[in-house]
């Protein structure tokens, strides 16, 4: 079956060059060098050919003497030139050793094309002399020739009597048995004691003894059991993500055993002393594969602050230009203050600025903005991007929450607070996990948490193998390939992903480099070990004071249950006295005492809100190395069913000199240290990639665009740096201040570069159109994130409180997704739970990412939706209102003053004159049009009586003295609201409303329809039987809907539909001074437990709202405020960033 | 009865002022783009591109159809059951097969014996095409057909299959083929979204919003999910009650503010886009609101859809709703079923049914309509699932997912009607003569609508990514 194998393959190398997409021209050379010449469709379909006509031809067979054969001519020349590499090697997949292996190509397709030396990559390269490598001697003229006489001639071999076992290793069958057999014969779990992941442990055998019998196919068991379809057991293999084996693979198993098993020492590749011949010293001459080299400051006369103004003037000046002028210092502080928090700066901060007159006034801003705590939550939002943390796994519908993600968000934002040195924070995140020894730990120190939860970062990835039918090995490669794309683009900038299927076509990077890479997380990230995500992915070390306090909550709790039962005991033994000496049981004694009846089901009550007060016990969502990787196969064209050779861990060669080999120590017992090792390499002082690319991001975020401007790609198609010599500056600069993020803040934003106006002139678009010279500083739109927290903290609603678990959100039947607060107070963005499934809507609107796996940069689009969002969203339209609530408590009712306040909070400047006579204009047209449109004076009427339907169970279609009906689909709840209205005397109603306050917080729609008494039972079975058509016949009478959690206030009752004849209907209903209303809250399928939350705090209780009489001039004026603080919200001033 | 209790807004005055003078000029600058022809862009043009928006664009090639509909059948309706008569399944029916194609299947555990169609199946059309009989309405649109029953795809599970349909990759976080195609050439109306989505009332499908999000495209290229009942798009209307006169104040005052602001920044481009993105919400409320207005339509139209009748009203109004869109110019419709009722893992005939019942006849009224108003040639219908089914029965009377053979067909767009393409093995088992892969697929949409393959390309992480990924594929020019 073998000699059929190779045409095949061949074929399939073939196949691989007719699709590649990519035109020729753009591939490396060292793709171009390992195909034929001017390859296409047509010559490739010729290769096929001549490959076919040498497996078929039997002259091959008979060898003339006399020409030019392989084994006598060829062979001697590879032998001493080219197998260093070439042999048992494989570099580039390619051994030259036999007519079967040259047949197979190497790891780009065929090199040999018989009778066509110019098409034969294999004559190309030498004939080129690319081959062998730089550094060594080329062939030799005779020898060259010799090689291209040889194809000319056919090709010839002396034999092709092949043997069925030649290339037969362990390699072939191995990774066949972890795909198909180790997931319960390997290293986690040995069913009847068989272990197949070694030739010698499958000798070993198991219970039932040696698994094989080499050379011996019918006699082994492992076959034995594979006929007779007990192996793999069927019924289990879904449960295991596990497929049967294939037939060629049953039929390559039987091979192997049958030629006795054969074993051969194939060492993985690695990089080794000897110079790598995959990546040339050229190769390593690309400016952002060489160190940073710390070039001197420019020393220019005038105009600099820093070294950063000489850098960039220079270039300014060589295009006639130079910086613009300063920004003006209300602008200065709202750049700053957004840059760093994220948050507009207060009036007071204004005030305090504009007033300090010292020189260093600027410094001392930034001072302050760098040690604020809101720091670390906005420039740990840029961090969370690149890591593309989510809250949720995503892949399946189910969506799973990941409950204890948390933690590394707030790992990240207080590692930024804390300033902690870059490559520290990478070496933690990288392999946290190896840098302390947690498992033998006494203690669980602060230190250990922070390096074991940094480790999240490579568990980010949207990941759906929580469930068997999607954690197939592919799938989990899926997973794998996307945290090295994570870790890649955003900390080495480089799109090493591209080698996952074939050498990248524009970098110098092998595939073999991607494996080397995937074999350095093997560790942790193992595909043929695969920890299923939502329950296997934990930790218990948490700090010891964490698990102390937890500990002490769950005892507290614990007693106060065992108070209430032993209180109830000693009331039943209390009631049993009363009937003894029949000592009924507790069921008995319960129909016998109404009262102890109650007394239980009260007990039962309490118990149950205390058990609803536990929360699971506090663990870590870790990534951590266990010590023993299954081996690391290079995948051909990606392919999991089709390995290569074994691949060690490595780096990146042409990162390093090419001659250096990774040195692994493991750190402690258990670990591979292959991270750790990974990770020092990454962070050394001279690295080529990683302080240039952190420099070039916070650059980014402070200037708009990098100086690379691709963040992602430092390779041969990003874009070359505007400014390479400041570039590496700062990097040196950045790695000389120890690797401080905040010291890079300061340098960059006390540069005259970073105060300039944002102002664009006709000059500026002339010569620098693109700002690629600096010449001004951009005009940015604020970050969905940041408009949000910018809009609450105007409002005032803004809650600081940092870190822990995420705030839930409410996504309705409609799509809105909204976040739920406590108290009509909200937290930052990065507190919110960001579920991959349900984004917040204002995020969706303001282009925050999806991240999947993560996002380098993002898109900054201007499109309707936006617009829709803050004119007409419900929620922005509250903001607007708390937010004119404040201007008029803190500036009062003088309009001027009013302005004055709402500018600076929400611009950071006063109004011009020329916006504060527009704005007077339109709040006093405002105020006029609401006193004409307002229905007279306000009155709030608290309801006197309340009932609150809870669960009404279908078999309980009513329940108590409360109405309660069960539908088929639909549970519905049914509440009884009494008014005393009797002091409003006859004048007639102008309108009325419903205000219910605060909705329980649990993530259910509801709603509610307000209906006058006297219905019939007529009108009720018409509604039980129109569920679908439900807003028959009651629309009439108005529906309120809301927002779980969120307080309903003017909300009017009265849908579009309602006439003045519903008024007047509750007019009318007004009996002996009082009003009942019925409320129909429903909510869809899914049954809960509680009720609106009536808690007993005053905006909790339902009020009627009622108009009446002559408008009032002072809601007039308020409302007119509420509308002028709606625009400031919606206008381009707020939004952008000067 | 006070005024302010009326209609929240009267949109159609507050229009009228906006239009009117406050934002005068860039209102000009819009309107202009409605009759603006198409902008000619180079492939490569794409590529460098740096603001991203909705602009109609020139294809790269002659385009056969200006829009897609496409009617996504979400659980992988049975090839077998409904397009694809099978004799010798009848034949054979009761006997053993599961070994032969044991990996492919999807719960092993309840593989039963071969198991022939419920349904009896007859030609029709001059074409004489082979439908199933529970397709009563679609039969009298075979000649309008080009079928194709030769698909495939690689993965057998929904939410892979899913993500494979829509984006071309099994993985989530991929642009979907609708976002490719806005991204590709805009779309001619620009009051209305270019991507609508009309999913279920009943409930979403299997990936939620994933199945139409934008991915590393712009989120101007994701889906909008309009709804065909209440207010078609989120905040497309206040969700709160203020008269009408005090909002045209307020949003006088808003576009007097940004003028100000953008007379301090005269040459920044993004202000005037803002400003636009304002003015084109309003206009998108009343743009919206007209095209869901299905009272509109005469009753004979209504009737045709099935409107008013179960169970064919909420699809009916979905696809007199897609009509309506295309008719106005959005470039890509897509329509979903609420989770998946064409996952018949048991009671295949059962649910077969009903799902016939809810779409059958409003399908046909779609061609039929199309045609009838000249829309049918430069509309292209695609209807399909994320995957097949095997010809063995699963249980007493299911059937399990199937990667390896699929239908699908298309109409309009001057495809071919009342062609059959491509064949199964005997049984149904697998696609075996011009096989169209899921990428071959998304390759020929592209072509139709004038769009190649290879050259619709986004630049990220050095890579020019594209719906097809690093797959060749092939334009099944055969249909054409």
């Amino acid at each position: 079956m073998f000699v059929h194998e190779v045409p095949l393959n061949s074929t399939t190398y073939i196949f691989r060059a007719i699709v590649h997409p990519q035109p020729m021209e753009h591939w490396s050379p060292l793709m171009r060098s390992l195909l034929p010449v001017g390859c296409g469709r047509r010559l490739c379909v010729i290769v096929m050919a001549s490959i076919a006509m040498i497996c078929a031809d039997p002259l091959f067979a008979q060898q003339p003497s006399g020409k030019i054969v392989f084994e006598e001519h060829v062979r001697p020349i590879f032998a001493t030139r080219c197998f260093g590499c070439h042999g048992s090697k494989r570099r580039a997949e390619l051994d030259l050793r036999s007519r079967d292996s040259i047949l197979k190509g190497s790891e780009s397709g065929p090199v040999l094309i018989s009778e066509k030396p110019r098409e034969s990559p294999l004559y190309e390269v030498v004939h080129d002399r690319r081959m062998p490598p730089k550094e060594e001697k080329p062939l030799s003229d005779a020898e060259v020739d010799t090689i291209r006489r040889w194809i000319i001639s056919g090709a010839k071999f002396r034999s092709v009597a092949v043997s069925s076992s030649d290339g037969l290793n362990q390699h072939v069958i191995l990774p066949i048995l972890q795909l198909r057999c180790t997931v319960c014969h390997g290293r986690q779990i040995q069913q009847a004691e068989l272990d197949l992941r070694t030739r010698s442990s499958i000798l070993t055998g198991g219970k039932s003894g040696p698994a094989m019998v080499p050379g011996k196919p019918d006699e082994s068991l492992i076959l034995r059991k594979i006929h007779a379809e007990e192996m793999p057991p069927r019924d289990k293999l879904a449960m295991v993500s596990v497929k049967p084996m294939e037939l060629s693979e049953i039929k390559s198993l039987s091979a192997w055993i049958a030629a006795g098993a054969p074993e051969e020492e194939v060492l993985p590749d690695v990089a080794s002393t000897h110079p790598d011949p995959l990546v040339s010293i050229e190769d390593r001459k690309f400016w952002s594969f060489q160190s940073p080299q710390r070039k001197s400051v420019p020393q220019l006369p005038e105009h600099t602050r820093n070294p950063i103004d000489a850098f960039v003037l220079r270039k300014l000046l060589k295009n006639r230009m130079s910086f613009s002028p300063e920004s003006a210092r209300t602008t200065l502080i709202r750049r700053a203050t957004i840059n760093l928090t994220g948050l507009p700066p207060s009036p007071g901060e204004i005030e305090n600025f504009l007033a300090d007159n010292s020189p260093n006034a600027w410094e001392r801003l930034i001072d302050r903005l760098l040690a604020s705590p809101r720091y670390g939550e906005r420039w740990g939002r840029y961090w969370l991007d690149l890591a593309g943390y989510s809250d949720s796994e995503g892949g399946q519908h189910a969506d799973r929450i990941r409950p204890e993600a948390y933690r590394y968000r707030d790992y990240v934002i207080r590692s930024l607070n804390d300033d902690k040195p870059y490559d520290k924070f990478l070496l933690e995140q990288i392999a946290g996990d190896e840098l302390v020894d947690y498992g033998s730990a006494e203690t669980i120190t602060s230190e250990i948490y922070e390096n074991l939860v940094a480790t999240g970062f490579l568990r980010m990835a949207p990941d759906g193998t929580y469930a068997g039918i999607t954690a197939f090995v592919p799938d989990r490669l899926e997973i794998i390939d996307d945290e090295l794309e994570v870790l890649t683009s955003s900390v080495m900038g480089l799109t090493v992903r591209c080698a996952r299927c074939h050498s990248h076509k524009f970098d110098p990077i092998p595939q073999r480099d991607y494996y080397r890479l995937a074999a350095v997380f093997k560790g942790a990230l193992d595909e043929h070990d695969w920890l299923e995500p939502v329950k296997h992915r934990y930790v218990p070390y948490v700090t010891d004071d964490e698990r102390r306090a937890w500990q002490s909550d769950e005892d507290k709790l614990s007693a106060e249950i065992e108070s209430l039962q032993a209180a109830l005991r000693k009331i039943q033994t209390e009631f049993a006295m009363r009937h003894v000496p029949d000592a009924p049981d507790e069921e008995t004694l319960k129909k016998l005492e109404p009262e102890f009846a109650a007394a239980t089901k009260q007990t039962d009550a309490a118990i149950k809100a205390i058990e609803a007060r536990r929360v699971p016990e506090p663990r870590i969502r870790a990534l951590w190395d266990r010590g023993e990787p299954s081996p690391t196969y290079l995948l051909k064209r990606g392919n999991y069913l089709t390995p290569g050779r074994p691949v060690g861990p490595g780096v990146p060669s042409v990162l390093t000199n090419g001659m250096t080999p990774f040195d692994v120590e493991a750190p402690f017992e258990g670990t591979t240290g292959r991270r750790l090792a990974f990770a020092r390499w990454l962070t050394a002082s001279d690295h080529p990639l990683t302080a240039r690319v952190m420099v070039n991001r916070i650059w980014k975020h402070h200037f708009g665009t990098g100086i690379v401007s691709t963040l992602d790609n430092f390779g041969t198609t990003g874009t070359r740096p505007t400014h390479p010599d400041l570039l590496d500056w700062l990097a040196t600069e950045f790695v000389r201040q120890n690797w401080s993020i905040k010291a890079m803040h300061r340098l960059l934003m006390t540069s005259l570069t970073y105060r300039q106006s944002s102002d664009t002139t006709a000059k500026h678009l002339k010569l620098d159109p693109d700002n690629k010279l600096l010449s001004r500083m951009p005009m940015r739109r604020m970050e969905g994130e940041v408009l949000r927290d910018c809009l609450l903290s105007v409002t005032g609603r803004l809650d600081l409180t940092p870190y822990g678990p995420a705030d839930k959100v409410h996504a309705r039947d409609d799509g809105l997704v909204v976040t739920v607060g406590k108290e009509n107070t909200w937290r930052r963005t990065i507190y919110v739970l960001q579920r991959r499934t349900t984004q917040l809507t204002i995020l969706d609107n303001f282009d925050f990412p999806q991240l999947n796996p993560n996002c380098i940069e993002r898109s900054d689009s201007i499109v309707a939706p936006q617009a829709l969002h803050l004119l007409n969203n419900k929620r922005i339209h509250k903001f607007s209102r708390f937010f004119a609530a404040r201007v008029r408590r803190e500036a009062g009712n003088d309009r001027a003053a009013q302005l004055e306040r709402a500018w600076l909070l929400a611009f950071g400047h006063p109004p011009t004159i020329d916006e504060q006579r527009i704005t007077l204009k339109a709040l006093n047209e405002l105020t006029n049009e609401w006193m004409r449109k307002l229905d007279g004076v306000k009155l709030t009427v608290p309801a006197a009586a309340h009932l609150w339907i809870r669960h009404a169970k279908p078999d309980t279609a009513y329940e108590d003295d409360l109405v309660s009906v069960w539908s088929q689909e639909r549970e519905l709840r049914f509440g009884l609201l009494e008014f005393d209205v009797s002091d409003f005397g006859d004048e007639p109603w102008k309108a009325a409303h419903l205000e219910l306050g605060m909705l329980s917080t649990h993530a259910i729609k509801q709603s509610a329809m307000m209906i006058p008494p006297g219905i019939d039972q007529l009108t009720w079975s018409g509604y039980q039987k129109t569920k679908a058509g439900r807003q028959q016949p009651f629309e009439a009478f108005g529906r309120i809907e809301s927002e779980p959690g969120i307080e309903i206030t003017g909300t009017y009752t009265k849908s579009a539909s309602a006439t003045a004849s519903d008024l007047k209907l509750l007019n009318d209903t007004k009996q002996g001074g009082r009003i009942a209303i019925v409320l129909i809250a429903d909510e869809d399928g899914k049954p809960y437990g509680r009720d609106w939350d009536d808690g007993g705090k005053e905006n909790n209780v339902p009020r009627l709202v009622i108009r009446q009489g002559a408008s009032d001039p002072d809601e007039a004026r308020q409302r007119a405020l509420e509308n002028v603080c709606h625009a400031i919200v919606n206008s381009a001033d707020f939004l952008y960033i000067d | 009865m006070t005024q302010h209790s009326k209609t929240p807004i009267d949109r159609r005055n507050f229009f009228d002022h906006v239009g009117g003078g406050i934002y005068g000029a860039a209102l000009g600058s819009l309107l202009s783009q409605d009759v603006y022809g198409a902008e000619e862009t180079k492939p490569s043009e794409i590529r460098s591109r740096t603001e991203y928006d909705l602009k109609p664009r020139a294809p790269h090639i002659k385009a056969r159809a200006n829009s897609v509909i496409h009617l996504f059948m979400n659980g992988g309706p049975s090839q077998m059951d409904l397009f694809d008569p099978k004799p010798e399944l009848e034949r054979n029916h009761g006997k053993s097969y599961f070994e032969k194609i044991a990996g492919e299947v999807e719960s092993p555990g309840a593989a039963g014996a071969l198991m022939r169609s419920p349904f009896r199946f007859a030609r029709h059309g001059q074409s004489g095409m082979w439908l199933s009989e529970v397709m009563p309405h679609l039969s009298g649109c075979a000649d309008d057909l080009a079928l194709i029953r030769s698909m495939y795809t690689t993965n057998l599970t929904h939410e892979p299959a899913l993500f494979q349909i829509h984006s071309g990759n099994t993985l989530p976080g991929l642009p979907s083929l609708g976002g490719w195609i806005t991204y590709g050439l805009g779309t001619v109306n620009q009051n209305l979204p270019a991507y609508v989505v009309l999913d279920d009332p009943k409930g979403l499908p299997v990936n939620r919003k994933q199945s139409w999000q934008s991915g590393y495209l712009p989120p101007v290229y994701q889906g909008t999910r309009f709804r065909s009942q209440g207010s078609p798009v989120l905040d497309l209307k206040p969700g709160f009650e203020e008269p009408s006169s005090v909002t045209h104040l307020e949003r006088d005052l808003i576009s007097r503010l940004d003028r100000l602001h953008q007379r301090q920044h005269s040459l920044l481009p993004g202000l005037s886009a803002r400003i636009a993105s304002y003015e084109l919400a309003a206009r998108m409320q009343l743009a919206a609101s007209d095209a869901l207005d299905l009272n509109q339509e005469s009753s004979a139209t209504q009737a045709l859809y099935g409107l008013d009748q179960e169970p064919t009203d909420s699809y009916g109004r979905r696809c007199l709703i897609a009509r309506r869109l295309v008719e106005r110019g959005v470039r890509f419709v897509q329509l979903f079923l609420d989770f998946q009722p064409w996952d018949s893992h048991s009671g295949l005939e059962k649910g077969i049914k009903i799902c016939c019942a809810r779409t059958d006849q409003p399908i046909a009224a779609l061609l039929m309509d199309l045609r009838h108003r000249g829309l049918l040639d430069s509309t292209l219908v695609v209807w399909g699932g994320e995957f097949g089914r095997l010809p063995i029965a699963q249980g007493a009377n299911g059937r399990d997912h199937n990667k390896n053979a699929m239908v699908s067909w298309m109409a309009g767009g001057s495809v071919k009607g009342g062609l059959s393409y491509g064949t199964t093995d005997e049984i149904g088992f697998a696609a075996a003569d011009d096989k169209v892969s899921v990428p071959d697929w998304h390759a020929t949409i592209l072509h139709i609508l004038g769009l190649d393959y290879k050259s619709l390309s986004y630049h990220r992480n050095g890579l020019d990514e594209k719906l097809t990924g690093v797959f060749e594929a092939r334009v099944v020019s055969e249909i054409l």
